[in-house]
């Protein structure tokens, strides 16, 4: 069961296929599907700074609901974060004004089962005029993999959560030759008082 | 030797090349008025003036932008040169006018504009080129109430030897400025403009035939003694503040962040006596940056401050040119006899790190000729000297290399000086000796940054060891 779908199809064509799919190994059909969204401020490395902190939403469309053991994998799997105005401030004083690569972000099911980490997911590239906090997009595209959600053998409702770390193969645009520099980010849930919950919310309702 | 020829480059201090172009000028001078065979006319003074103006475009910051600027060239030049022996070219003066809307922006709030320029001379001998940087100087000029801004910069040419005979041939090249308000604080450098020679243009500055050595100088015809001329940067407000502790004006945002230690690698290279100061690697610790933007998000300070430590380096070198000398050598903050660690500011805009410290300097150990010459628990500069660097610095890749360069068309960067030392000597007065061995301006200071990279796990037994511990120490140590 524990298998990476590794999309080379068209998100519509995956979902199709995903419908399709929890109609077959569930014999339920889904009546619609879901938008499912987490935050959680997260403590991402950066060069020469300490973490800073960077507010993560992440997405995904998935059934409103799944029939016991059934299997769905979901689309539209992406999300944003927001760099400080400070940490952006820094970069454009070290010259850098951009910014793309991909993102790897694990995901955890409390009672079911998820195949692996959503990988592969486009950072596009983008030049950010100085000033402010930016925010930099996530999507899933063709070449993304995203994992599979299986259910748990009981009804009721199962919570998927952000995983950690969530890291990025990033470059960073530099404005005055034109080139781009690596850096590898690792962002981990930021440890709060009380504790963050960066689960997806609502939860999955399993069906019988 | 090879037909080529042989400059005294920038890179040697701006004293030396102030002592060497003074001297020769005063024995060119004296020479030329005194050879026989002397041609007439011009030659009655041994040299003529020229004056060129070349056209150049210079980008200027937005929203002035790229100018377009008259640039005119005057020197006096021999009327000939003698192979193998040094001249320089007398009265060398750059001015311009600057575009109103241009000078109103560098000033921003200030009343007078001061900076400076450099530019390459182009010297071609046949199929034999060379390039002399001239760094030149801009005083403190107020805008008129009405109409551009005249500006004049006035330098020495480091003198050279032309080692072939035959015709010399000058080019002159596009300035690059450097210029602000006078009296600005630190987190508002000069700005730095590199100016393009616009095409199509003759950009030839006259010629000087080189005559062949055919016989030694006028003997018993002393060159006339002359001062060493100061050096530019020596000139003009150079005093630094550290960090401006006022708080920011209204409508302004103010950030802050922590930096990670950078390892710092210095050198100091001492003009008078030649010897390079290898400190050794010490960490900028303390490290904050520190940024004011408007409300646009426009930076309006973006500073680094840090503190920094150096050990005591040993030096050795040559006094008077023959004399075997060492002696420790350290580099102190200003309160030295209460403060260990050495106060760094730098602003930080476009990558580019500007860097300023103020330096005591304190000998000790000094051995002449292997003899030990007490020099007192405290031998150290009258004033404190202020070194100012500047190169990229770029967190993401191998750090940062900054460095003053003679070649800098801001004088500030050109190199330091290192002042008269005081309390030296024990049971003798040594100061008057340390002073004329080492101070002076035209000094040169490098120091390369990299970042000390910190293990980000959260479980600190997750870190690697810097380096790997013997596994008998490991096991004693649990």
């Amino acid at each position: 069961m524990t298998r990476l779908r590794n999309l080379s199809l068209k998100t519509v064509t995956t979902a199709a296929i995903v419908s399709t799919l929890g109609l077959l190994t569930a014999g339920v059909a889904s009546a619609a599907d879901q938008a499912y969204t987490a935050t959680a401020t997260h403590r991402c490395t950066f060069p020469g700074i300490p973490q800073q902190d960077v507010g993560i939403t992440a997405f995904l469309t998935g059934p409103d609901a799944i029939a016991v053991n059934g299997t769905a994998v979901p689309t539209n799997v992406g999300g944003t974060a927001t760099i400080s105005a400070a940490v952006h401030s820094l970069l454009t004083a070290v010259g850098y004004d951009g910014i793309r690569g991909e993102a790897t972000v694990p995901v955890t099911a409390a009672r079911g089962t998820v195949s692996g980490p959503a990988s592969g997911l486009n950072i596009p590239e983008t030049i950010y005029p100085a000033g402010g906090a930016i925010t930099v997009n996530i999507a899933q595209v063709a070449t993304s993999s995203i994992p599979t959600y299986t259910a748990p053998a009981t009804e009721g409702t199962d919570t998927l959560s952000l995983g950690s770390p969530i890291t990025a193969a990033l470059q960073f645009h530099k404005k005055s030759n034109n080139t781009w520099a690596n850096w590898n980010m690792s962002c981990t849930v930021k440890t709060t008082t009380p504790p963050q919950n960066p689960a997806f919310s609502p939860d999955f309702v399993i069906t019988p | 030797m090879a037909s080529s020829l042989t400059r005294r480059t920038a890179t040697r201090g701006a004293i030396a090349l102030a002592c060497v172009v003074s001297v020769a000028t005063g024995a060119f001078t004296g020479i030329g008025s005194a050879a026989p065979g002397e041609p007439d006319g011009a030659a009655a003074s041994g040299r003529h003036e020229l004056a060129k103006t070349v056209d150049a475009t210079c980008p200027f910051a937005d929203p002035v932008g790229p100018l377009k600027l008259a640039v005119t060239t005057t020197a006096t030049l021999p009327t000939s040169m003698t192979m193998g022996k040094p001249a320089t070219f007398d009265g060398l003066t750059v001015s311009f006018s600057l575009p109103r809307p241009a000078a109103q922006q560098l000033l921003g709030t200030g009343i007078t504009l001061e900076g400076g320029l450099t530019f390459q001379l182009l010297l071609e001998q046949g199929k034999v080129k060379d390039t002399l940087a001239v760094p030149m100087t801009i005083a403190a000029t107020a805008l008129p109430a009405e109409g551009d801004l005249p500006l004049v910069a006035k330098g020495k040419l480091s003198a050279f030897s032309p080692s072939a005979a035959g015709v010399l041939r000058l080019r002159l090249s596009a300035p690059k400025l450097a210029l602000g308000p006078t009296g600005a604080p630190p987190d508002q450098p000069a700005e730095q403009v590199a100016c393009t020679t616009d095409g199509g243009q003759d950009l030839s500055f006259g010629a000087v035939p080189v005559l062949a050595a055919t016989s030694p100088p006028a003997a018993g015809k002393p060159a006339p003694e002359k001062k060493a001329t100061p050096s530019p940067q020596s000139t003009g407000p150079q005093r630094h503040s550290l960090l401006d502790e006022e708080p920011p004006p209204d409508e302004t945002f103010t950030m802050v962040l922590p930096l990670q230690s950078n390892q710092v690698d210095n050198t100091a290279t001492i003009a008078k006596t030649g010897s390079k100061i290898h400190s050794k690697p010490a960490v900028l610790a303390n490290g904050v940056w520190f940024r004011i933007t408007d409300v646009d998000g426009f930076p309006i300070r973006s500073e680094i401050t840090g503190e920094l430590a150096f050990a005591p380096v040993t030096t050795t070198y040559l006094g008077y040119g023959f004399l075997p000398i060492s002696a420790t050598v350290e580099f102190l903050p200003v309160d030295y006899r209460r403060s260990t660690m050495i106060h760094s500011f730098g602003t930080l805009f476009d990558g580019i790190l500007r860097n300023h410290l103020d330096v005591v300097s304190r000998l000790s150990d000094i051995k002449v000729n292997g003899v030990p010459l007490d020099a007192g628990p405290d031998c150290v500069s009258e004033t404190p000297m202020a070194i100012d660097m500047m190169g990229e610095y770029d967190p993401f890749g191998a750090g940062g290399q900054i460095s003053t360069d003679p070649a800098n068309p801001d004088p500030k960067y050109r190199g330091f000086t290192l002042p008269p030392f005081k309390n030296c000597g024990a049971a003798e007065k040594l100061s008057s000796l340390f002073t004329g061995q080492n101070s002076g301006p035209g000094n040169q200071a490098s120091a390369h940054l990299s970042l000390i990279t910190l293990c980000q796990e959260a479980d600190h037994r997750n870190c690697p060891p810097v380096a790997p511990i013997p596994a008998e120490v490991f096991r004693n140590s649990r």
